[in-house]
């Protein structure tokens, strides 16, 4: 058999074991993910209103998606009302099976009711990219300008839209992408007379070297990298709620720190051999 | 002329968004330019929705035609024309059944609305409108009128609601009494939660329709598990890619591959529980030398796309328009 195809076959064990098995291991701790933590918790809960954008699609959905809902299902617990939206098409099949996959595991746990309008809103995907931002970051009446949520219904009539007006009833901004060019929308136009919400960012693993330089300015206050911050996330919230079960973001990160292990001991065998060759070659 | 019209609209678009950016914001609300900005945002958003439609003519009239002359692999372009248009189909009917849905609910809300209004227009003593009982009249049989419209399903669900109830036995009274506030004041929000439980009850019973059906299969079916599966293809493609091509030949080499395994490493459980240092490593590493390369690439790549700005709005760069004869 061809070397690729024995690499290929090697990896697809590596990732698949953990997978198949559901073999969740401790996550690394990741610092980032724990002052992300930290600042929803201190997110106020009697004015709080989060607004959170699903920018991923199927291609990053299996590390954006436990990122997004890790940090949904913490807003939620904390009662603190979210508003999801979306700059991409491709994120429409998640703006709604993400919470309503966390709303009912959290009312199977905790037998307690989040309920849409109230808990949760889901204004859709919106066109515009940069524009639609700047144009919400500076809107008077921000329900208004969004007009209606994903089901048709006028926001302006929903329990949660009642809490927000301007861009500074808003205390949280979380966005979660793999996306090239999204995220930066985000830091340059989600702001208005001075005033910024918290911003917390889930990104990929290939982005976060671009994300870290934000952090390091400010600009950024909370940051999951990758699969590895959400799975350590997902553990906080376990240490935090006893009665919260286990997720996939675990399985998910074993299978990821295995198939990364894998590549490094390809990549090792890969420079013997060739240091091999080129020893032979030259005797 | 053509040239020029489209050099003129190009700059003046160009010097709208400079003016709004640059100015300060009471300089902005003065002049009236903040009071443009949604129109404009709106009038982009239509722009960027004529590139789908031109985009879908395109396509169907390139593939279109292989099928029609069955071309060189012509069932590749059926098959694409095919997934196209069942999901333009599905989806349009969802959210068209949503619509439906919303509207339906949004009419028994209003009954809510419209009886507030009837005491709030005697109490004001408001003119030029019917007297309070024919009014009420008129409440009673949009409820009847609304009603009608529910499917069998969904009647039988709401006729066990305690509001449901309610709203018959006052609205029973209503038709048989003459003008009563309270009972408008008892009814209203009664409405208000019927319009509520009929959208509950009425998307549950949509969400088991062959519609919804569609559209999932198609959607998260089909769509996301194909999406996800070219992204994951990647992987192995990088694995062989790593062992044929990833040789350490010299120090900048060596370099690189030093810092990729002490990331890698930071963020693994099993490389941490034999030395928990990495985390840190990792953390400085990504702090220092990784944030200050991608500073100096963010600002080169800031200082090119600026240029490339400044050539675009005074239609330096060459393009179809801007072609020598």
């Amino acid at each position: 058999m061809k070397s690729s195809r024995w690499i290929y076959f090697v990896m697809f064990l590596a990732i698949g074991i953990p997978i198949i098995f559901k073999i969740g291991l401790p996550p690394a701790r990741m610092p980032k993910a724990e002052k992300f933590f930290e600042i929803i918790n201190s997110i106020p809960q009697a004015t709080g209103v989060a607004f959170l954008a699903f920018d991923y699609g199927p291609g990053t959905n299996a590390e954006n998606r436990p990122q997004s809902e890790v940090i949904l299902e913490h807003l939620l617990r904390r009662r603190i009302p979210v508003v999801i939206f979306s700059l991409t098409p491709i994120s429409e099949p998640f703006l709604q099976a993400v919470p309503d996959a966390v709303m009912k595991r959290l009312n199977v746990e905790t037998g307690e009711v989040w309920e849409y309008g109230k808990d949760v809103v889901n204004v859709g995907y919106r066109p515009g990219g940069g524009l639609f931002i700047q144009t919400l970051a500076k809107s008077d009446n921000i329900p208004e300008f969004l007009g209606k949520d994903i089901k048709g219904q006028v926001l302006a009539s929903l329990p949660l839209m009642k809490r927000v007006r301007t861009i500074k009833d808003i205390s949280f901004l979380g966005e979660f992408t793999g996306l090239v060019g999204v995220f930066q929308n985000y830091v340059q136009y989600f702001q208005a007379d001075g005033y910024l919400p918290i911003f917390g960012h889930g990104c990929t693993s290939i982005t976060i070297p671009e994300a870290y330089i934000y952090l390091d300015s400010g600009q950024l206050q909370g940051l999951l990298e990758g699969l590895a911050g959400a799975a350590w996330y997902s553990e906080l919230l376990r240490q935090n709620f006893s009665k919260r079960a286990a997720d996939q973001a675990l399985i998910s990160n074993t299978a990821l720190g295995v198939g990364q292990l894998t590549l490094l001991g390809l990549i090792a065998l890969g420079n013997i051999l060739a240091f091999i060759r080129r020893r032979r070659v030259v005797q | 002329m053509k040239e020029g019209l489209i050099k003129l609209a190009t700059f003046l678009a160009g010097l709208y968004f400079v003016v709004e950016f640059l100015i300060p914001g009471s300089w902005s609300e003065a002049w009236g330019i903040d009071a443009l900005n949604e129109p404009i945002s709106n009038g982009f958003v239509a722009i960027g929705s004529m590139a789908f439609g031109l985009g879908l003519i395109n396509l169907i009239r390139i593939h279109g035609k292989t099928i029609l002359f069955l071309n060189h692999r012509w069932f590749y372009s059926l098959a694409l024309l095919l997934g196209l248009f069942s999901m333009i189909t599905f989806a349009s009917m969802d959210w068209i059944a949503n619509l439906r849905l919303t509207k339906a609910s949004d009419k028994i809300l209003l009954l809510s609305t419209f009886s507030e209004k009837i005491i709030s227009d005697v109490d004001a003593k408001t003119e030029g409108v019917l007297d309070p009982k024919s009014r009420t009249n008129f409440l009673i049989e949009g409820w009847q009128k609304e009603k009608k419209s529910f499917s069998p399903e969904v009647m039988n669900v709401l006729k066990e609601n305690p509001s449901f109830q309610k709203i018959e036995e006052l609205s029973g009274k209503l038709i048989n009494s003459d003008y009563n506030p309270d009972l408008l004041k008892e009814i209203s929000p009664l409405f208000a939660e019927v319009s509520t439980l009929y959208r509950a009850v009425a998307s549950k019973n949509y969400e088991s329709s062959g519609i919804k059906f569609g559209y999932n299969l198609l959607n998260n079916g089909i769509f996301v598990p194909l999406g996800a599966a070219m992204f994951s293809l990647l992987g192995f493609y990088i694995a062989g890619a790593a062992y044929r091509a990833f040789h350490v030949r010299s120090f900048e080499a060596f370099l690189m591959m030093a810092a990729a395994v002490l990331v890698i490493c930071g963020q693994t459980t099993f490389t941490l529980s034999i030395f928990t240092g990495f985390s840190d490593i990792r953390a400085w590493l990504l702090q220092v030398p990784n944030s200050a390369a991608f500073r100096a690439i963010t600002i080169g790549a800031g200082v090119a796309g600026l240029v490339l700005a400044f050539r675009m709005w005074f239609s330096v760069e060459s393009g179809v328009f801007g072609r020598k004869k």
